[in-house]
């Protein structure tokens, strides 16, 4: 387990969080609307939040992936990247319960029509990578404070 | 110290990313900008949003029907062709006639034959698409509408439909539900008339009927 704490092995686990986060947030902060969009289907969201969240959160999503690679607040990036996180799978969950399917909207925006079957097979591996993206934010949170430098 | 540093830096990264939010959105196209108080998506008080109500039924093979709507399912209809005519002939006395406006709810959801109709008959019809999807195709005649994107209410103020008369509105299919938040803002503005065809774009194409492209006609009201 001590190697899972390896100066490398933290720098590796942030870069590759870092390069989730940043391929999610760039298809969203081009298209605000679309994200927006994928937002509601959630029905999760209260109205009068759901442009605010939908133009800030790829933003913030993009800065934390920049701090993750840079290595700048890298430790309070994983800490909000984990907390994000556990947020869109507690969304995803949610859906799954009900069994309403929707659009993750993690990467992009869906743009082809599929089934509900088919969007609820691909919610539950969307839950799985993000149960993935999140060991990488715990191994970079659990990491020594002085190693968390780029 | 340093295990506090998150408390400063995470409300430095949210200040962070609301500011470059606002500058992104600030200089955004009309198609991709959206309003910080989005505008269709907040549930509204409607009368009851009917389930699809039967279509009228004309009770001789006329061509174009005349009867008043009748509590019963009309018989499937002949499919119209594909190659019948694209130029919508405009004819509010058979639009009234065969779609009266709506009494005691907000709007109601029709079948692709009756939106092949309504489209035949000059009604106006609105998608609720994206501006980018509803350039690669679209119903002839067809105005775009995207309840997403900013400025629809400007756009619903510059309409220049009649409120009593039809007005088709359309998405894409499914569990789209752009064309009732659509229909939930136009009656808020007024319009009496809305009928949703739920089958969308997606059924108008599966059955041959005409489309349109781009964006220079119909994209702004």
């Amino acid at each position: 387990m001590k190697g899972l704490r390896h100066p490398w092995v933290l720098r590796i686990a942030a870069w590759m969080l870092g390069a989730a986060f940043l391929v999610a947030a760039i298809p969203k902060i081009a298209d605000p609307p679309g994200f927006a969009e994928a937002l509601h289907a959630y029905t999760l969201v209260p109205a009068a939040l759901l442009a605010p969240i939908a133009l800030a959160l790829p933003w913030l999503e993009g800065l934390i992936a920049l701090a993750l690679i840079s290595g700048l607040a890298r430790r309070s990036a994983a800490l909000l990247a984990s907390f994000l996180l556990l947020v869109f799978m507690a969304a995803l969950a949610i859906n799954l319960w009900r069994g309403h399917p929707v659009d993750c909207g993690c990467f992009g925006i869906a743009v082809a029509v599929r089934t509900a079957a088919e969007r609820l097979t691909t919610m539950r591996w969307d839950l799985l990578r993000d149960a993935g993206l999140l060991i990488l934010g715990m191994l970079v949170l659990r990491g020594p404070v002085k190693d968390l430098s780029a | 110290m340093k295990g506090w540093k998150p408390l400063i830096e995470a409300p430095a990264f949210l200040a962070a990313a609301l500011l470059c939010a606002w500058i992104s959105n600030a200089v955004a196209g009309p198609t991709r900008r959206l309003s910080w108080r989005l505008e269709a998506p907040a549930p509204v008080a409607l009368p009851i949003p009917a389930p699809a109500p039967p279509p009228p039924v004309p009770d001789l093979p006329t061509p174009v029907p005349e009867s008043t709507q009748k509590p019963t399912r009309r018989p499937s209809p002949a499919p119209l062709k594909p190659e019948a005519r694209v130029t919508p002939d405009w004819d509010p006395a058979a639009l009234l006639t065969r779609f009266p406006p709506l009494q005691g709810k907000a709007y109601s959801e029709i079948s692709g034959e009756d939106a092949r109709w309504l489209q035949l008959h000059g009604a106006l019809i609105l998608d609720a698409r994206r501006t980018a999807i509803y350039a690669e195709g679209h119903l002839p005649g067809a105005k775009c509408l995207s309840v997403w994107e900013d400025g629809l209410s400007a756009k619903i103020a510059a309409l220049k439909g009649d409120p009593t008369l039809p007005t088709v509105l359309y998405c894409a299919g499914g569990d789209c539900e752009d064309s009732h938040l659509l229909a939930q803002k136009l009656w808020l503005a007024g319009y009496r008339n809305l009928r949703v065809y739920t089958g969308g774009y997606p059924e108008w194409v599966a059955q041959g009927w005409p489309v349109a492209k781009g964006t220079a006609k119909g994209s702004e009201p």
